[in-house]
């Protein structure tokens, strides 16, 4: 086969048959040459007429235009624009502008290449909506799961202020009150956790030994690992000095990570999991690590991992905060979360807080986070 | 006169489980203490505990392994009262023995869950040990 006659084939019939849509513009902005495709989407009357005209069916040039541009830098150009087609509906489409350059450097005309992306916009967008769906799901669930612990005490506290007036006892009485004022006062803690994640929370910050609050982790979560059949273990290094820290925060943070963990283990194949909390001091930063042999994550939702309402979970579980809540705890402390993971291995999540940039204590016991840092 | 054991970390939840039992004419006692329950149960021998699961010091399960192991205080019922959301999971005998295979110890007496069905938990109780109505007392 000649290479004259591949060249030809290349020109002529590669042009109309590519599922692309050519067009080529000159520098008036009109379309003088279009393929096949383009003719379709557009209607074969394009001769002669401006790009923005045809593409958007505008009466003046675009305000970002991008063919302007690249008349101006001979750049190669490449955005998502939306269209509209001859029949009205709207077409996204990813465009590559290519300058067609002259040995002189002029450029008198630009290649217009676009490709159809409005089936993969739509499924974007359908998809956007399912996890904001999804989303909502998780958090409802999330707030029925605190709102059953709280209906307890409330009944309770009823139950209580009930038999305290059928027996005449002002003691009973008084005693049920209580419970039920207390329980009014855990709703409106439970309602302000989301606020504060929503509007950021003033962290309440004391001298606190690192390995304490890993500690009171392990034990709050050792039964759920063991429901599991997951081998929760503290690797704590002996002799970590207080720091100032919010241990409510921390505690909220190791929690997520090792919940987190749990779950990662029970998707995971293999019938014995291992989850290991470790805390230590690498030269003058404290560091706090969640490892599992759980199931891992792939590319997509490594890419996610601390991302709003994300969770790999099903319905029924989490929320999709946890790890957006456990980086806010970790930067307001001036540190830092990582995380290593492979699908169908485990995942390791890393909190490192250097020492010179944790909060400060003033004199009343509050903490400040350091300006030094 | 029978006497119930209520373990649970939040002092509301030991408020209302001990004056329903009470109301119902049990003795109770109780803790909100996880480390002081092996003892108490030594000290008070109760004819049933109710344990709580999610306890911060030590947890209910492993609280149940050291009762059921105990050959002085195995022959006790015990309920978990407890919001803990595999907690039905409990009850499978197939699920309990993966959990905990050694055969000494045996599968729970019931498993009620937060928030209580105040009848229902009565008559659970009523099921495992001597009412006091049975008894003759109010």
């Amino acid at each position: 086969m000649k290479s004259e006659s591949i060249g030809h084939w290349i020109r002529t019939q590669l042009f109309d048959q590519v599922p692309v849509n050519i067009s080529v513009i000159d520098r008036n902005f009109r379309v003088v040459e279009a393929n096949r495709s383009f003719s379709e989407a557009y209607g074969p009357d394009w001769q002669g007429r401006p790009c923005y005209e045809v593409y958007k069916d505008r009466d003046s040039r675009c305000e970002q235009c991008g063919a302007l541009k690249t008349f101006q830098d001979g750049k190669v150009r490449v955005r998502e624009e939306r269209g509209v087609l001859k029949g009205g509906e709207p077409q996204y489409y990813m465009v590559h502008m290519v300058p067609l350059v002259r040995e002189n450097g002029e450029i008198p005309y630009i290649i217009e290449m676009s490709t159809d992306i409005t089936l993969t916009k739509r499924l974007e967008q359908e998809k956007l909506e399912a996890e904001r769906l999804a989303a909502v799901g998780q958090t409802v669930a999330g707030l029925a799961h605190g709102i059953k612990n709280i209906i307890m005490g409330l009944e309770g506290g009823m139950y209580v202020v009930n038999s305290g007036i059928k027996r005449n006892d002002p003691e009973r009485l008084l005693q049920g009150w209580t419970i039920l004022q207390e329980d009014i006062q855990r709703i409106s803690s439970f309602v302000k956790e989301f606020l504060d994640f929503a509007r950021g929370r003033v962290p309440e910050v004391k001298r606190v030994d690192p390995n304490q609050v890993a500690r009171k982790v392990i034990e709050l979560f050792r039964d759920r690992a063991s429901l599991s059949g997951i081998e929760l273990v503290a690797d704590l290094e002996e002799g970590i000095e207080e720091a100032p820290l919010d241990e409510e925060g921390i505690h909220t943070c190791l929690s997520n990570l090792v919940s987190n963990a749990i779950d990662a283990c029970e998707m995971s194949a293999e019938e014995v999991n291992r989850v290991t909390l470790s805390c230590r001091e690498e030269g003058g930063t404290l560091v706090y690590e969640v490892s599992d042999d759980g199931c891992g994550m792939d590319y997509e939702v490594k890419q996610r991992a601390f991302t709003n309402f994300f969770s790999t979970k099903g319905s029924g579980k989490g929320t999709g905060l946890g790890l957006l809540t456990t980086r806010k705890i970790v930067q307001e402390h001036g540190g830092s979360a990582s995380f290593e993971s492979t699908e169908g291995v485990g995942s390791t999540f890393r909190l490192e807080f250097p020492r010179d940039r944790l909060p400060r204590l003033n004199g009343n016991g509050h903490g400040q986070r350091s300006r030094s840092g | 006169m029978t006497k119930i054991l209520v373990v649970d970390d939040e002092p509301a939840i030991v408020v209302y489980l001990t004056t329903v039992l009470g109301d119902e004419g049990y003795d109770t006692c109780s803790t909100t203490e996880a480390l002081a329950v092996l003892d108490l149960v030594r000290a008070e021998r109760p004819d049933l505990i109710c344990l709580d699961i999610m306890m911060p010091q030590r947890s209910g399960l492993s609280l149940y392994q050291s009762l059921k192991r105990d050959p002085e205080t195995r022959a006790v019922p015990i309920v978990f009262v407890s919001a803990f959301s595999e907690l039905h999971d409990l009850s499978s005998p197939v699920y309990f023995r993966k959990l905990i295979p050694e055969p000494e110890v045996p599968e729970p007496d019931a498993c009620i869950e937060k928030p209580i069905d105040v009848p229902s938990f009565l008559e659970t109780i009523a099921r495992l040990v001597k009412s006091p109505a049975s008894q003759g007392k109010p």
